[in-house]
């Protein structure tokens, strides 16, 4: 047997003050993530000259539908510049703006500048027709944003492409099922990675009893499983920032490379690099499996790294909604950890059962209620206070497509409880673990829900 | 085990293998200094020359292994003498150059020949035979030459070059190796059971070859049997796996393009070139500590903390440049202090994977990794930078590169199948006092 000798000999002398070691350079990282960095909600488009008469926000505003949408305004004279305003500070994705021309080739001009929530570009002197103007930008928040509307300069012609975009939320319809996919990802890799780890910490004080190493234990491998997870969300958020400015540009290098260059790419860099610590953790943990010292402080460094996370999250999400951002920051992070927490503590009974029967089973169900009721305790009392700040009116809230999609979660919520409530009675025909795959499935779907609502923008 | 005695002549053949290694940094060095006045008066390009460097840097990690191999067969001496008197050769030989391919066979394939044989192998070789206790330290010591060679060297050779031009430079460096050549000559022996003696350190009951009694010495094995006998070993790919990203992160990146992303950002070229000796010096200090360290605890956990630090270090750096001169200044710090860190505890690892015999061979395989990983990052960075227009990009994936280490080098010692040696509890990881 020469595995098992060969780990022992390369086994720490001191193995505790090592484990201890490894917390120090994950403090600074975890209070420099944790900073507010000024994160905002989406950018939304507020004004253009030439003014955009068909965008939702515009005043007064044309229906979509509306034939006049396809020409624009009408101008005596060439413009000499486009302006287009939006609701924050945003970062220019590629060129930023360009003009369409009545002939299908863009207008030759300088690259497009930015300046704080203004974005312009120079064109010159334009022949008669019907121009169309393209616009993306990336906001603080690295939700990509784009537009499209048309002007006509002397006369009216066949614009080169239609101008409205029939977009979804200012994005293609492929980049917000891209931007729902990868968050759900990344959710399910979040929970999964360190959901049961925050659940073993925070029952570690019965770590005495029979079923908490085999808890431990477990954790460790789902924390594998959710780095990977993780990982694997990365390639698809890439994707989805790039098929966000349109399908055609999904692969195109120029624009993935100019999201890479952008703020996005600092995230995806920081989120990348939470999945790898945790695998580096989840590594450390099986070398210390067989030795009698504590197994909290790799616990610890896993908690520490998953709130640094959930704060990188939060930057990416609407925190910037509230005033000021640092508190929305704290509510969207603490949001986050309630669902990793809950979903967590559901996933490592779930996954117990296989292995535990009886009292075990029993005494580990009991010491879930807790950390369960903490974690429902934050997500409920987070989720009122963003939907409050998200949502300005009750008519908002079924006009909307951020609305009616908290809506379908607050549905898809009951049915978690109700079969969560099922599955702890068992008073029904059915067997309670079915009521727990229900409750499972339902969660799982509640994630999906959350990542959609917030790919979406809110309502202003 | 015995109290090693008072004085060991083992500390003298270290002193003569860190001068070799001095001057072998010191011939390393040049390039720096060289490729401006080599383009000027030759009206080669930047990228031609780079040719001849890349050329260089991938044979000097590829010679190691067989360099480890001929120490074996000659021994120690013979290989020094004959390295030494291939330097002052091939860089007296640069006097008479005359066109672009006699720059990449002196300085491509003879001077990387020469420096790769007494280079980071000769420490570990040396460590390994001569040293039974303290071999983490003595591996920092040796190690650190490098970084002290470049520290002495790169001033006065630029010195030189500003006040008489690039061939005064040359005949320096060449007659540094030649002074060096008597010193080795006189002072270096090829093994302590040569001279009658026990490695330092080496328990007294022992065999001469240090083993634990009724154990057999593994056959030594030449430079291409132990990459076979690497490759078939999950824990090899492990260890060159990080040592990969270990060149990537350091002389691949840092060395190459850490002026002129400064420079970019605004920082003046003396004060970039200033904080990069600065780094050369923070990594004298680390490799010792290291070294200390490498002689008391797990390895693993000392290289998974080592490219922790420096994954953290570099996904810091573009917001470092952010926060001015004192955001640059942590990032110094940090970086400089496990800068060559890695080599001891990886060489540990190595020689109690693959035992004190294989072990340097082995290490030599790894090292061929590490430097497959600078000239991949060299190269790299300067694609990224030229594409992007900045090195964001660059210093964040070389980053988490550095975090999937510490995650590869925290699994070494399960990957293993088929295990072709016994792994062996040695010296290393040994506290000295037990």
């Amino acid at each position: 047997m020469c595995r098992p000798r060969a780990s022992r000999s390369l086994v720490s002398h001191r193995p505790g003050a090592a484990h201890f070691g490894l917390l120090i350079p994950l403090l600074p990282l975890v209070l420099w993530l944790a900073a507010p960095a000024g994160a905002e909600a989406h950018a939304a488009f507020v004004s253009s000259d030439p003014p955009d008469v068909c965008a939702p926000q515009a005043i007064p505003r044309l229906s979509p539908t509306d034939p006049r949408c396809q020409t624009g305004v009408l101008l005596g004279t060439s413009p000499g510049m486009v302006t287009v305003r939006l609701s924050e500070p945003v970062q220019l994705i590629g060129r930023g703006i360009r003009v369409l021309g009545p002939s299908g080739s863009f207008v030759a001009s300088p690259p497009a500048t930015v300046d704080g929530t203004e974005a312009r570009l120079e064109i010159g002197q334009l022949d008669p027709g019907t121009y169309v103007v393209e616009w993306q930008v990336l906001s603080a928040d690295t939700h990509p944003t784009r537009g499209r509307f048309a002007f006509s300069v002397g006369q009216t012609s066949r614009p080169a492409v239609d101008p409205m975009t029939g977009d979804v939320g200012q994005v293609t319809l492929l980049g917000l099922v891209l931007q729902t996919a990868g968050r759900w990802l990344h959710f399910g890799g979040v929970a999964l990675g360190f959901g049961g780890l925050a659940f073993a910490l925070l029952t570690a004080r019965r770590r005495r009893e029979a079923w908490w190493p085999l808890l431990l234990e477990r954790s460790w491998s789902e924390a594998g499983w959710g780095a990977s997870l993780l990982i694997l969300a990365e390639p698809v958020a890439l994707l989805a920032q790039s098929a966000s400015l349109g399908v055609d540009t999904t692969f195109d290098p120029d624009t993935l490379v100019g999201v890479l260059g952008s703020s996005f790419g600092l995230l995806l860099g920081f989120r990348a690099g939470a999945a790898l610590l945790l695998w580096m953790l989840a590594g450390a943990a099986q070398l210390v499996e067989n030795e009698p010292s504590e197994p909290k402080p790799l616990l610890l460094a896993a908690a520490c790294l998953g709130l640094a996370l959930s704060a990188v999250d939060a930057f990416s999400s609407h925190a910037g909604s509230f005033r000021p951002a640092a508190l929305g920051l704290a509510v969207q992070s603490l949001h986050s950890t309630g669902m990793a927490l809950w979903l967590g503590a559901a996933m490592s009974i779930a996954i117990a059962r296989r292995k535990l029967s009886g009292e075990r089973l029993e005494a580990l169900r009991s010491s879930a209620r807790w950390p369960v009721l903490l974690g429902l305790l934050l997500v409920g009392a987070t989720g009122v206070a963003m939907a409050a700040v998200h949502i300005p009116s009750l008519g908002a809230l079924v006009e909307s497509g951020y609305g009616k999609t908290l809506l379908a979660k607050q549905v898809l919520l009951g049915l978690t409880l109700s079969a969560a409530a099922l599955a702890r009675v068992g008073r029904s025909r059915l067997p309670r673990e079915w009521w727990s795959a229900c409750d499972l499935a339902a969660l799982v779907a509640v994630v999906g829900s959350a990542s959609l609502l917030v790919s979406l923008p809110p309502p202003r | 085990m015995s109290r090693p005695a008072r004085f060991h002549y083992a500390w003298i053949v270290a002193v003569v293998t860190f001068l070799t290694l001095l001057a072998t940094a010191g011939i390393r060095a040049m390039p720096a200094v060289l490729i401006l006045p080599l383009e000027q008066e030759f009206g080669w390009n930047r990228a031609t020359v780079s040719v001849a460097v890349s050329i260089n840097l991938l044979v000097y990690g590829l010679i190691g292994p067989f360099a480890a191999s001929l120490m074996d067969r000659f021994g120690l001496r013979r290989v020094i003498m004959l390295a030494l008197t291939a330097d002052a050769l091939a860089v007296g030989g640069l006097l008479f150059m005359r066109s672009l391919w006699q720059l990449y066979l002196l300085w491509g394939v003879l001077v990387a020949v020469a420096t790769g044989s007494t280079a980071i192998v000769l420490a570990a070789t040396v460590a390994n035979r001569w040293f039974f206790a303290r071999r983490g330290l003595v591996m920092g010591g040796l190690t650190s030459a490098n970084a002290m060679g470049q520290i002495l060297f790169l001033p006065l050779l630029a010195y030189i070059a500003v006040s008489a031009g690039w061939r005064p430079v040359v005949m320096v460096t060449a007659a540094v190796a030649m002074l060096i050549l008597p010193v080795s000559l006189a002072f270096m022996r090829d093994s302590p059971e040569s001279i009658g003696l026990q490695p330092y350190g080496a328990p007294a009951e022992s065999a001469a070859s240090s083993l634990p009694p009724g154990e057999a010495a593994p056959p030594k094995l030449s430079a291409l049997a132990s990459l076979r006998l690497g490759v078939r070993r999950g824990d090899f790919w492990l260890l060159a796996g990080s040592f990969f990203v270990c060149g990537a992160s350091t002389f691949g990146l840092i060395s190459t393009h850490f002026i002129p992303a400064s420079v970019e950002h605004g920082v003046p070229e003396v004060t970039a070139a200033s904080l990069l000796a600065v780094m050369g010096t923070l990594n004298i200090a680390g490799t010792m500590a290291s070294g200390w360290l490498t002689d008391r605890y797990d390895n693993r956990w000392l290289l998974c903390g080592y490219y922790l630090m420096r994954g953290i270090a570099l996904l810091f750096l573009p917001f470092a440049y952010g926060l001015g001169f004192f955001g640059l200044l942590a990032f110094v710090v940090f970086y400089g202090l496990d800068w060559i860190a890695t080599v001891p505890p990886t060489l540990g690892l190595s020689s109690q994977i693959f035992g004190k015999r294989n072990g340097p061979v082995v290490f030599g395989w790894m090292f061929a990794a590490h430097q497959v990983g600078s000239a991949t990052a060299a190269l790299g960075a300067g694609i990224l930078r030229t594409w992007l227009g900045d090195y964001q990009l660059a210093f964040m994936s070389s980053g988490l590169l550095c975090l999937l280490a510490a995650g590869i080098v925290i699994r070494i010692g399960r990957a293993s199948r088929g295990s072709v040696l016994p792994a062996r509890p040695l010296g290393a990881g040994v506290p000295a006092a037990s």
